[in-house]
């Protein structure tokens, strides 16, 4: 064989495969997410969870949460009541699912307000820079002085008891559920406004956002529809992490007496109920101290997933 | 440098002014502290109103803050309740050193809190040192070890931590420790009946620490692991490698200096808030430190000393950012004040 028949010989190298689909950049991220085993985890507990507070609230009625019958308080977990009694008498079960409803009803609220402020904070600050940003910056220290659940005490005593309770799809919710709602949103938006600043104030400097200035878009216009949908991954990722806080934080405020006020139960008040027969009926805080961690658990694995499929290249170490 | 920190403790002095104006308005409409003054019955109207004066709890809130802030021996106090100032005030105001008197106890508020302060540090300095050294063990095997079993299972065991309220640790402690194996007491800094001893202490201590430790643990060795893994993948540790140096002396002169630095800052950032204590697992524990003063203190209504708590926090707070950034200089020439 000669040389020249050998190069005729060799194959013409091929530039690509086939091209690949084009997928969208949401598909991909969609895709990268799927790949996180455990947030597909999470999400499936989380699933079992919220199934089990619709569920349980369709075969129980919220007037069994609170049915009481003292001649079986304080019972250990039996055939007909799985999670046992507290101490008047009342199922815990019936009292998780509808205390599940509120201790998340409360988690997402307070993360929409939360997320709000943050991101209102975070985008002004970092927009409009100068006096503006200094002010905020402050107010941003000053609420991270103070050590968070001393404020939140102090704030739920303040609002305590001061709204009334509502009537909203014939059910009615305590006016605590509200407050909760509120004073959490309103101590936790330091951290996510920190973020958001600083990434409008890279992303100001950015060719297309002085493109659509030099086109005469306005202020509202450029944040709204440029700066805005480019911060959006790290918001979702604060979003959904603060959903767990804001619950645990719940719980806490519950817990010491100054959160959800009856009728409304939440997991935090339940914990409140057995705080002080820890000894004689550790089920009492035991079934809704595990549905809180499973739940905050796999919301947290939701947003550790939301980080990397936004950003591959993020740092996985923390 | 001298410029940079006095323009940083100006800003501190106006920040903490803002600070005690908000918490002084919320919390002086939060509550009736004469409610629970009476023993189990509501106090009589005319007791009332007595009260309300004697407790300066009459005048309007923008001059309570003014009292509070600059104290009230400039003027005088209507004590008979005829309209009229007769006694002089006695208030010397926070920035003389007086946080008013407990409406409690009806002692200095400072006092209060010097009781409580002693045994709350006595609670969290173990656990922050617990928490710091062995944060440090795990977070650099871990770091050396990256995917390991040991490491998988640390990142595991992180996340499990960061999403348990610490109420259910320490529920689960006394559950396991003093309910059913009857071993550690679970309540309180002494028993009763045994009297005050170190032994004593010692063995109350270890339950409540234990639960602090478990979730603090979380987030200190997740950032030694982070911290190390920078520093042990970054071009001068290969340098220092590639020049046939020790794996030792690498690790400990190269890499552990420079790794250690972030938990620096992370440490001074959380000294401060030691001092507030751990509301939550001191009232699961009973022990009388500052966050069961401020819960009592809150049940109550006792504004003076839920002032004074929230001040020293915040003021320490401040005071600890800007020792942490100075500090952090000294260790790491490359960062500049301005």
């Amino acid at each position: 064989m000669t040389t020249a028949e050998n190069i005729s010989r060799v194959e013409p190298i091929k530039l690509k495969e086939e091209e690949p689909a084009a997928i969208s950049p949401r598909r991909l991220i969609f895709r990268r997410f799927l790949r996180h085993r455990m947030a597909v985890m999470g999400t499936i507990i989380l699933f079992g969870v919220i199934l089990y507070v619709t569920i349980g609230s369709i075969i129980y009625t919220e007037a069994d949460s609170n049915f009481n019958n003292t001649s079986i308080k304080l019972e250990g977990p039996s055939q007909e009541h799985p999670f046992g009694t507290d101490r008047v008498g009342r199922d815990v079960m019936i009292r998780t699912i509808y205390g599940g409803q509120i201790s998340l009803l409360i988690g997402v609220s307070a993360m929409l307000v939360g997320v709000s402020i943050g991101t209102l904070v975070g985008a002004v600050s970092g927009f409009y820079g100068s006096i503006l940003d200094s002010f905020l910056g402050r107010v941003t220290e000053a609420m991270l002085s103070i050590p968070n659940l001393l404020i939140l005490l102090v704030a739920a005593k303040f609002l305590g008891g001061r709204i009334r309770d509502l009537d909203l799809f014939g059910r009615t919710f305590s006016g605590s559920v509200v407050v909760i709602i509120l004073i959490v949103g309103f101590t936790s938006w330091m951290e996510l406004s920190r973020i958001v600043r600083a990434n409008v104030l890279s992303l100001k400097e950015r060719e297309f956002v002085i493109a659509a200035r030099s086109i005469g878009a306005s202020n509202l216009r450029i944040i709204k529809s440029h700066i805005l949908p480019n911060t959006l991954a790290p918001i979702i990722v604060a979003a959904t992490l603060s959903i767990g806080a804001a619950i645990i934080t719940e719980a806490y405020i519950s817990y010491f007496g100054l959160g959800v006020q009856l009728p409304s139960a939440s997991w935090g008040n339940i914990l409140n109920d057995g705080r002080t027969q820890v000894r004689q009926a550790p089920w009492l805080w035991i079934s809704p101290s595990v549905l809180i961690i499973l739940t905050v658990l796999s919301i947290n694995f939701v947003g550790d997933g939301l980080r990397d499929a936004f950003d591959p290249q993020s740092d996985k170490t923390v | 440098m001298t410029k940079y920190v006095i323009r940083r403790l100006i800003q501190a002095f106006f920040l903490l002014f803002i600070i005690s104006i908000v918490v002084f308005v919320l919390m002086n409409e939060s509550g009736d502290p004469l409610a629970t003054m009476g023993g189990r019955q509501p106090p009589r109207p005319e007791d009332r109103a007595r009260l309300e004066r004697q407790l300066g709890l009459d005048k309007p809130v923008m001059v309570r803050y003014i009292y509070w802030l600059i104290g009230n021996d400039w003027t005088e106090v209507d004590v008979d309740g005829d309209g009229e100032g007769d006694t002089p005030g006695t208030k010397k105001g926070v920035i003389r050193g007086d946080f008013g008197d407990s409406f409690r106890t009806r002692q200095p508020a400072l006092d209060v809190i010097w009781d409580y302060l002693p045994n709350t540090l006595r609670l969290m300095i173990p656990a922050q040192v617990l928490i710091v050294v062995v944060a440090l063990f795990i977070g650099i095997y871990s770091a050396l070890n990256q995917y390991s079993i040991f490491d998988n299972i640390l990142t595991g065991f992180a996340f499990v931590a960061f999403s348990m309220p610490i109420f259910f640790v320490a529920l689960a402690l006394i559950h396991i420790f003093s309910v059913e194996l009857d071993m550690l007491p679970a309540s309180g800094m002494y028993d009763p009946i045994k009297g005050e001893s170190t032994s004593e202490l010692i063995k109350h201590l270890i339950l409540p620490v234990g639960s602090l430790v478990l979730i603090g643990l979380a987030k200190y060795s997740r950032y030694v692991r982070a911290s190390m893994l920078e520093v042990i993948n970054s071009d001068y540790i290969r340098t220092a490698k590639s020049k046939g140096l020790r794996e030792s002396t690498v690790l400990f002169t190269h890499a552990f200096r420079n790794a250690i630095l972030p938990i620096v800052t992370l440490i001074g950032l959380d000294i401060p808030f030691l001092l507030a204590g751990a509301v939550v697992t001191e009232n699961i524990f009973a022990w009388p430190g500052m966050g069961r003063l401020f819960l009592e203190s809150i049940n109550r209504s006792d504004f003076p000393v839920l002032m004074c708590i929230l001040m020293m926090t915040a003021a320490a707070v401040v005071v600890f950012q800007l020792l942490t950034d100075l500090v952090y200089t000294m260790l790491d020439p490359r960062i500049r004040l301005s």
